[in-house]
């Protein structure tokens, strides 16, 4: 048996297919976990916002449209949203919070070499960034700050923001293209 | 660069308001520059994702959340509240019993499996006392059911159930790999953060089982461990498959 694309996964979930909805949860299961957690720093609430993730997709309450990117992106970018709304809901803004769970998680299944490479090389490329580029990513990422705030927490006139995200974001993405092309050698 | 620009940001982070968020939308059909910036940021968010360090699944997320996705309406409006239990396994039981009366999808089809399953194949087992299994499966309650998650191929679901003021596990399982001599497979039901040994399976494959259960009954997760011996007071080995309640 092949293994299905995404797409493919969507559209039989769409349609009512139990086990293409499970297919697509567990494939992404840990990133949206992990991903949720950097924003929650809680994991009761990042479990809240994986649950709310899937009901929305699963109930058709948002609709992934095949022309407009991967669903990899389109998944992000829908629990990203969810975990920031969980933030504004619980009103506060994300913390390290210790959990004592001993023996309370699924025993980790070790990442793939490629997986680890990847998350080496995009933590490595945003070291690279100018300090400002990389707090500009951290807020615009992570943060979910308006425009507004972004401007007063880096004392920038409005205007130049966007200018200022977009060249740091193209900065990033050139590093990383770098690095795809030349090995682990940086340019 | 527009007035409509400045919004981008805003959008990226769903800060407008719904007026606001389509006037963008229509503003992002007419500028290009806009449409590629988001691009821009959405592509990245994937190899940004990727390079997080990896935070540990809590333990039975796919079943909650499977579950209660699956036993959702399609007109469900969505949750406003906050959970507030520490653990949210207890909540998710509540929530699942209070919806015992609505289909509850696969938890449901889970339960008829086993039901059937063990009517045609069951043997009962007891860590006590033979007369202590029930004589028939009618449940006065169902207590929380699940299917099992495992990183070896062990695949199976648990129920806990009421029969006279007396509560059983009743589990299935199948895939459990071979064991090495003088192994078994142990259960430990667990609540909160203690395990208790709670039933043997010596044999690998197929089984299904009724146990009574130790204690109140009252338990948030089933998991199975490979042990040299059974009833031990703490798992030695290393969690095969659990599931939450």
């Amino acid at each position: 048996m092949h293994t299905q694309s995404d797409e493919s996964l969507y559209h039989l979930m769409r349609s009512g297919d139990e086990q293409a909805l499970e297919t697509l949860y567990e494939k992404y299961e840990r990133l949206l976990f992990s991903f949720a957690y950097r924003f929650t720093n809680n994991d009761r609430l990042s479990e809240e916002v994986i649950q709310e993730v899937w009901m929305k997709v699963w109930n058709g309450r948002v609709d992934f449209d095949t022309q407009k990117g991967k669903f990899s992106s389109w998944i992000l970018t829908i629990t990203r949203n969810a975990a920031l709304d969980c933030l504004r809901r619980e009103k506060r803004q994300p913390t390290i919070e210790v959990e004592e769970r001993d023996g309370g998680y699924d025993e980790p299944v070790e990442r793939t070499v490629m997986q680890r490479e990847t998350a080496v090389e995009v933590r490595d490329a945003v070291s690279e960034l100018k300090s400002e580029q990389q707090d500009l990513i951290e807020l615009v990422y992570f943060q979910g700050l308006t425009q507004q705030q972004i401007a007063d927490q880096l004392d920038l006139p409005l205007g130049t923001v966007k200018t200022r995200i977009r060249s740091a974001i193209q900065a990033l993405r050139k590093r990383l293209d770098g690095r795809e092309r030349d090995g682990r050698t940086l340019s | 660069m527009e007035e409509r620009c400045h919004d981008l940001i805003n959008y990226f982070n769903g800060t407008l308001s719904s007026a606001d968020r389509d006037a963008f939308e229509a503003h992002l059909a007419t500028c290009e520059e806009c449409r590629e910036a988001l691009l821009e940021m959405e592509e990245l968010m994937l190899p940004i994702a990727e390079s997080l360090p990896e935070r540990p699944v809590p333990v039975g997320m796919k079943a909650r959340i499977l579950g209660e996705v699956l036993g959702s309406a399609e007109t469900e409006p969505p949750k406003e509240e906050p959970m507030t239990t520490p653990v949210d396994i207890k909540q998710a039981r509540q929530q699942q019993t209070k919806k015992k009366s609505v289909p509850l999808g696969w938890l449901m089809s889970i339960a008829a499996a086993l039901i059937l399953s063990l009517g045609a194949n069951a043997y009962f087992l007891s860590q006590e006392d033979s007369t202590d299994t029930p004589e028939t499966l009618a449940m006065d309650e169902i207590k929380g059911m699940g299917n099992f998650e495992s990183n070896e191929s062990i695949k199976g679901s648990s129920m806990v159930f009421t029969q006279n003021d007396k509560s059983y596990m009743l589990v299935q399982l199948k895939d459990l790999p071979p064991l090495k001599e003088g192994e078994l497979y142990q259960l430990w039901t667990i609540k909160g953060e203690t395990p208790t040994a709670n039933g043997i399976i010596e044999k690998d494959g197929e089984a299904a089982a009724v146990f009574p259960l130790k204690g109140n009954g009252d338990v948030d997760a089933v998991a199975i461990t490979v042990e040299p011996e059974p009833d031990l007071a703490k798992p030695t080995g290393e969690i095969v498959a659990s599931v939450a309640l």
